[in-house]
């Protein structure tokens, strides 16, 4: 390549601006036809990949239990609960650590816990609609309570009281008991990782929180302006010295002390936080890891089990981005349901927080909710509408990649690699620009939300600030002091803290739009994956399939039809039956179908019209899995797979020991190529069984059909590369193997076919002849003697000399 | 559970078998600390072909450096003159002279006033640069970050089209689309270099190259050298930028604190030390994420190409085993990396929180003694913060670079590797004499010889049959005549000419090859056939179809030579795939054509008709046919027959079955009689 060519290369994208899209690309909002709640059933819709890191799972314990092999569900019981609750309510007042009557926030959380114990008492009975209720009102005051007795009221004691409390109640959800045979068994509810996770997330933050909301008052106003620390804060420090009611101004002395209290208490919480900031972040991966593999998983699985109508409509390329970009996806959404949620909690809390400074605060924040919800409803769509674009030109390019690699001997023969070059450059320039439509209208709607929030947040800073000028009085002081806070008046710490929460209404209506916009993206790749498990397979198992019983009869084809579409009839009508023991060779020009017939055979696809019988079962009947262990089958594309030669042979039996492998390999003639290999059995191929000779890889397949040890084997032109004497052994081999299985072949090489017990000829999906070899070669002017005619001929001519 | 190899006792033999498992040329993954330099040099000549844009990048780049310059002061203004009520220029602070101007214009003013004038200021910034103070809740940074998963090819998508600015307003917009155009473009050049190498890779070295492999380094680890580009250039050149500035601006204010500089600065050892030991495992665990995700990519695009082959064996079972254990595999190798990246990140926090608690304690000391003005203190800690910042970047740097190297390596292994294009020689008109072996041999990348001492003359005009038993060397040998293979021993003239000092594009021009296994493309029936001959007629299509027994079945489908073949189309059998790839070989002009095996798949009357075809052209071509099939096989002008890589026999038919017990008379014996007796009965 030349240096201009590099630089072409380099200037093929635009250097600034957006650039259009081919034409079956441009799409723009109007072709989005997802509405609010089509995005939410999206996202609701990953609950089953999400579910089992959120329950969890029951681990039993008990007499006679082991692990989790439970004989029934039923008799679990949780009724212990209201019982232990009472108990552990009781307990902190009986011994006097939390007596009633002390100050109004504990008793308001003495209540707490009373009406926490009612409610647990009433689960225990309600059910339907009015546990629900309950049950959540149960939550809510739990958190409440517990949130109210960490902020709120000084000591630990409350805290136990609550917690006690707290973890009577979570018990119904993580603890239940049965009495069978008058044993005790148990079962504890484990595994639910997202709740351990969030719970630690939580509980990490309020400590941050906690610690920022009290040193910033003691770093602005003790250490800095000089100022007495609270009461509270002094007694929290064991200074009451320091405290207002003691003192009116520090001294440069008790200022010092404060900075290295300060820096003990900054250091101390970050030593304590130490091994969940290490533990959080992994555990967060792995969760999220194992909830995207299920969804991969999912999706190869629906993937394999569509049928070839869906797969030769569809690109390879474009599963793989399925399966990798967009199932990535899934692993977002916690986080951010989890983040919009909280923002938007936070942003209300906030919102309360400034009222109470003052009303025209709590006014101005509202608004920026308001003009974000308009901003919303304009962007959504667009980013929707070039996310699919973007996806979709993606795979194209993953697609354009896989096909130009698996054809690339093809390229080469035909010296097309500047054709298949100006391809994938054309198709990588599109997804580049296809990306940047997305990715810049996401940040235009960052940058034009973070202008109209600054609008309205700078217009409350001024007047902020003249009123800390003034020191007017805060709206509603007492409220602010019960939170431990002395803005009172407005000073520079009010200004400060109340400056910084009303910039963070900003912050929380910006975070909420930024995910909801990321989450536009997410949404149109769930969709993606969802649009494939949706896909019902055509070939399906019947809910009521019978386990496939031993062959013992007869196979039966009984005037089955069949079309790929309905204007070009593949099979019309065929029938004929074959027995365990014989050889029935299917005999006709291409594409007269007679590997489709066999695709019948195998449920690749089922019949239009007529029946297909083993031992008098439908096929469709039959459980599929059992139906294709019992038929083995040897492709005319030999493929092979990346693995050893003997995982190759035993790519359906992993199980198989290795006489099986030997015996198999002896079978199909393979076992002395195998022999002469340098690692014999352990000897890597490449893709698709690469660097093998058409023939070896015919038969490592032929070994690896065999190695299956099926009563039904089918072999689909298994001798077309072979040499006379290779093949000659191979058939003899197969013969004295497959006694008693019933053999399929599709061949042209009139050799085989003579060694076949019947022999069906198919002309245009019909059968138009059936019998033995001598048969049908006493019919005058018959198809298939004509056939053996011209064969032999050509080759006698060829034997003869001419 | 796919490949019990996989597993390995020791962590580094596990990678290693992974490594493996993806490449097996690529098995040297582990550069040192000299390559690793090299690597990033290498990267950064790229530079060349985006040097305008590169600068506008750092332009604006360095423009949205002001705001830590400007934005301080307004707040310091609005704490100290208008909250505090202190009059307007008596403090001791010194303002940097390009505020003060400012500063000035507000002496004697109200504080009402004042604030306006702030607002002003201060708003104006939110449009240029979207920010409007110094804290977090109060700057805007502006990327076009998406959700991405927690693996690596996940993660890649960001690194493509990473653009980022600092500052928001409509400088950060310009600076993001400059910059996630650059990104896109850099990126798009080192793919489409990557693609071109890998489709002009000898033949020999593909046969070792998985297809996954490749669409994975072309897709996920290209996006890797995004990240050199600007960690390498951006960060330590703003880093050392902002740096300068800041200390420039600080020591004019606050002279007195010269401490908080030096602090900054022991930054940088403390940082470099906690991070050091880590980057050779970081680079480790890096490739060996990538290699399970290229192993990964690998056995889902085998299984997925071939579906068909999955479904009939019923192993859709085992294919979704082997996709449980490589995917949870690559999610394993992942989080090895995060792993030890929540290390180094733990081992930094430590040592920024030590001497961010000495900072703190520096400053508020001196409000304590009444030196500076508690607005000063934050002034001064934000100065601090960023100060910091720019001078751990560095070491953070390296660290990044430490996790894309892996990534670059991998990109720039394939592209080093030799190219069949790179040889040149001179143009071939059309082959008019023939081939001519001269004492061939071959022999495959593991040793195993799979051609002895071939001398052998094909010339124009001739039907040359390629005979001999299953893995006798016949298709090696033909995939010498269009250069596939390149003779390891020996010389292969064309017309004379060494084919080594022939061009490939013309020897591949003149010799036209129909594989043995079928490869068709999506494209219509009619694009296919003239795949090889772009603006061929219908007419000389359908020829050629013809000839190749494929006219009637193609006439027969709905849409004719209009009808579009799947990817993975089951619509056509293998026998229709293979005649559509015989017309394609025949309809391209060349004057010699190599069928491979072509009539396997063809009844005895199309063949016929396509062997007499064959004859016809012969006349001015030379015809190269491997076949088992005696009707094919006597037509030939000669037979060379081949056991082992060995020339056993050549000549005519004729003169061939007259050698009593020759070679070629027992394999015809065989197979005539073995047909005889059972045709005769």
């Amino acid at each position: 390549m030349t240096g201009t060519k590099e630089q072409q290369l380099a200037n093929a994208i635009p250097a600034f601006g957006d650039a259009a899209l081919p034409e079956d690309r441009a799409r723009t909002a109007d072709h989005d036809n997802h509405q609010f709640s089509q995005v939410l059933k999206i996202f609701v819709r990953t609950w089953p990949y999400l579910k089992p890191r959120v329950v969890g799972y029951w681990r039993y314990f008990g007499a006679g239990m082991s692990g989790e092999t439970v004989t029934s569900e039923d008799g679990w019981s949780f009724r212990y609960v209201g019982a232990l609750t009472t108990l552990l309510a009781v307990l902190c007042p009986l011994f006097g650590l939390t007596p009633w009557g002390v100050n109004w926030q504990l008793d308001l959380l003495l209540a707490a816990s009373a009406l926490m114990t009612v409610l647990i008492w009433s689960l225990m009975f309600l059910k339907g609609r009015l546990f629900a209720v309950c049950a959540t009102t149960l939550v809510v005051v739990g958190v409440v309570a517990n949130l109210f007795a960490i902020l709120a009221v000084t000591g630990w004691l409350d805290n136990l009281q609550v917690g006690l409390v707290s973890a009577g109640c979570l018990c119904i959800w993580l603890l239940q008991y049965r009495v069978i045979a008058g044993k005790l068994e148990f079962r504890v509810r484990l595994g639910c990782h997202i709740v351990y996770y969030y719970a630690f997330i939580w509980l990490s933050t309020l400590v941050g929180t906690v610690t920022g909301l009290f040193t910033i008052d003691l770093l602005n106003q003790s250490v800095l302006q000089a100022q007495p620390l609270t009461p509270f804060m002094a007694d929290l420090i064991s200074e009451p010295l320091l405290s207002s009611d003691s003192v009116d101004a520090l001294t440069v002395a008790q200022r010092q002390g404060l900075q290295w209290i300060y820096i003990a208490f900054m250091a101390g919480v970050g030593l304590l936080m130490f091994p969940l900031t290490a533990a959080l972040p992994y555990y967060n991966v792995w969760i999220m890891q194992q909830i995207n593999q299920d969804l991969r998983l999912a999706l190869v699985e629906r993937w394999h089990q569509l049928s070839m109508n869906y797969h030769s409509d569809h690109r390879v390329g474009d599963s793989v981005y399925r399966i990798y970009q967009d199932s990535a996806q899934v692993t977002a959404i916690i986080s951010m349901l989890l983040s919009i949620v909280t923002q938007l909690t936070m942003y209300l809390v906030t919102l309360l927080f400034i009222t109470a400074l003052d009303p025209l605060l709590g006014l101005l924040a509202l608004t920026i909710g308001i003009v974000a919800v308009l901003w919303g409803r304009w962007f959504s769509p667009r980013v929707r509408g070039r996310s699919v674009v973007a996806r979709e030109a993606n795979s194209d390019l993953t697609s354009r990649l896989q096909e130009a690699f698996g054809a690339i001997k093809v390229i080469k023969a035909f010296g097309s690699e500047e054709i298949e070059q100006r391809r994938f450059e054309g198709d990588s320039v599109v997804a580049f620009n296809s990306a940047f439509k997305v990715r810049s209208l996401v940040a235009i709607v960052s940058i034009v939300m973070f202008t109209l929030a600054s609008a309205v947040l700078l217009g409350g800073e001024f007047m902020m600030a003249l009123w800390a000028h003034e020191g007017r009085e805060t709206f509603a002081a007492v409220l602010i002091g019960l939170i431990g806070l002395s803005f009172a008046k407005w000073n520079l710490a009010a200004f400060q803290w109340a400056q910084n929460e009303f910039f963070k209404t900003g912050t929380q209506i910006r975070g909420v739009l930024q995910q909801w916009s990321t989450a536009q993206d997410m949404a149109m790749g769930l969709d993606r994956v969802f649009t494939i498990l949706d896909i019902e397979p055509d070939v399906k198992n019947d809910p009521n399939a019978i386990a496939m019983p031993p062959f013992r009869e007869q196979i039966r084809f009984d005037d089955v039809h069949f079309s790929y579409d309905p204007e070009r009839p593949v099979l019309r009508g065929v029938s004929f039956e074959a027995v365990p023991g014989s050889i029935t060779a299917i005999v006709g020009p291409t594409g007269s179908g007679k590997s489709t017939l066999i695709s019948l055979l195998t449920r690749i696809f089922d019949p239009d019209g007529g029946a297909i019988t083993i031992d008098g079962n439908d096929l469709r009947q039959l459980d599929l899995d059992g139906l294709r262990q019992n038929i083995s089958i040897a492709l005319q594309e030999n493929v092979l797979f990346a693995m050893s030669v003997r995982d190759n042979i035993r790519y359906v039996v992993p199980d198989a020991d290795d006489d099986l492998v030997h015996e198999a390999a002896r079978v199909a003639c393979v076992d002395d190529y195998i022999d002469r290999l340098p690692e014999g059995l352990d000897t890597l191929l490449g893709d698709r069984g690469g660097r093998l000779s058409t023939g070896q890889r015919q038969r490592l397949s032929i070994a690896r059909a065999i190695a299956k040890d099926a009563p039904v084997l089918i072999l689909d032109e298994p001798t077309a590369s072979l040499d006379a004497e290779t093949e000659r052994r191979v058939m003899e081999r197969l013969a004295s193997w497959g006694e008693g299985r019933a053999i399929f072949l599709i061949t042209h090489r009139i050799s085989t076919i003579a060694r076949a017990d019947q022999i069906l000829y198919l002309d245009q999906g019909r059968l138009v002849e059936r019998g033995s070899h001598e048969t049908l070669m006493a019919i005058e002017g018959g198809r298939y003697r004509r056939f053996v005619e011209t064969e032999s001929r050509m080759s006698k001519r060829g034997v003869a000399g001419e | 559970m796919s490949d019990p190899k996989i597993k390995g006792t020791t962590l580094r033999q596990a990678e290693e078998n992974l490594d493996k498992a993806s490449n097996r040329l690529d098995l040297d993954t582990d550069p040192g600390f000299g390559a690793t330099l090299k690597i990033i040099g290498r990267t950064l000549t790229y530079i060349r072909y985006f040097k305008l844009r590169f600068f506008l990048k750092f332009f604006l780049f360095w423009l949205g450096l002001l705001t830590p310059l400007v934005l301080p002061w307004p707040i310091k203004i609005v704490i100290d003159n208008v909250i505090l009520g202190l009059p307007m220029g008596a403090g001791t602070t010194i303002y940097p002279p390009y505020f003060v101007p400012f500063t000035e214009f507000l002496v004697g003013q109200s504080p009402f006033m004042i604030m306006t004038w702030v607002l002003v200021l201060v708003a104006s910034w939110v449009v240029l640069f979207g920010a409007f103070g110094t804290s977090a809740a109060a700057q805007d940074a502006t990327d076009g970050v998406l959700a991405q998963g927690h693996d690596t090819a996940t993660q890649t998508e960001n690194d493509a089209n990473e653009g980022y600015s600092k500052v928001s307003g409509l400088i950060g917009l310009i600076e993001f689309r400059i910059n996630i155009r650059l990104s896109q473009s850099f990126n798009h050049l080192i793919r489409s270099q990557l693609f071109s190498r890998i489709n002009s890779l000898p033949m020999s070295v593909l046969n070792e190259q998985r297809i996954g492999d490749s669409v994975y380094r072309v897709m996920y680890d290209t996006p890797s050298l995004t990240n050199v580009f600007y960690q390498t250039i951006m960060s330590p050149i703003g880093a050392i930028l902002t740096f300068m500035v800041l200390i420039g601006v600080m020591s004019y204010s606050y002279g007195s604190v010269p401490e908080l500089i030096w602090l900054a600065i022991m930054m940088l050892p403390v940082q470099f030390i906690a991070m050091i030991p880590f980057s050779r495992s970081i680079r480790r665990r890096s490739q060996a994420s990538r290699s399970a995700g290229s192993v990964t990519t690998g056995n889902i695009e085998e299984g997925m190409s071939n579906v068909l082959a999955v479904q009939s064996l019923g192993g859709n079972k085992r294919e979704l085993q082997r996709f449980d254990a490589d995917s949870k595999e690559s999610f394993k190798r992942f989080r090895y990396q995060v792993f030890v990246q929540i290390l180094v990140t733990i081992a930094s926090a430590a040592g920024t929180a030590l001497i961010g608690y000495l900072a703190f304690y520096l400053i508020s000391s001196r409000v304590i003694e009444g030196v500076l003005t508690p607005g000063d203190y934050g002034v001064l800690f934000y100065y601090y913060i960023w100060l910091s910042g720019a001078v751990r970047a560095l070491p953070y740097v390296w660290l990044r670079l430490q996790h894309s190297i892996p990534g670059i390596r991998r990109v720039f292994f394939i592209m080093d590797l030799p190219s069949e294009i790179a040889r040149g020689g001179s143009d071939l008109a059309k082959v008019k004499k023939g081939f001519r072996f001269d004492n061939v041999s071959y022999c495959y990348s593991d040793g195993r010889r799979a051609l002895s001492n071939i001398s052998l003359e094909m010339k124009t005009g001739q039907i040359v049959a390629l005979v001999g038993a299953t893995g006798a060397g016949k298709t090696t040998l033909a995939y010498l005549l269009p250069g596939f293979y390149e003779p390891s021993e020996g010389r292969l003239l064309v017309d004379d000419i060494d084919v080594r000092e022939v061009s490939l594009k013309s020897l591949r021009r003149e010799v036209s090859y129909v594989f043995q296994e079928t490869q068709l493309f999506s494209d219509t029936i009619l694009d296919n056939i003239r795949y090889g001959k772009r603006n061929a007629t219908l007419a000389e299509v359908q020829t050629a179809a013809r000839i190749a027994g494929a006219h009637d079945f193609v006439m027969a489908l709905p849409d004719q030579y209009e009808t579009s073949l799947g990817t993975v189309s089951s619509k056509l059998s293998v026998g229709q795939k293979q005649r559509i790839s015989i017309a394609r070989g025949l309809l391209k002009e060349s004057s010699v054509l190599v069928l491979d095996e072509p009539t396997s798949a063809l009844d005895p009357e199309t063949e016929a008709h396509l062997v007499e075809a064959l004859h016809a052209a012969a006349r001015d071509k030379l015809v190269v046919i491997i076949a088992h099939r005696l009707s094919t096989i006597t037509h030939a002008d000669k037979i060379v027959f081949l056991e082992q890589g060995v020339v056993m026999e050549e000549g005519s038919h004729n003169e061939l079955m007259a050698r009593e017990n020759g070679h070629y008379r027992n394999y015809v014996m065989m197979q005539g009689s073995a047909k005889d007796e059972e045709v005769d009965t």
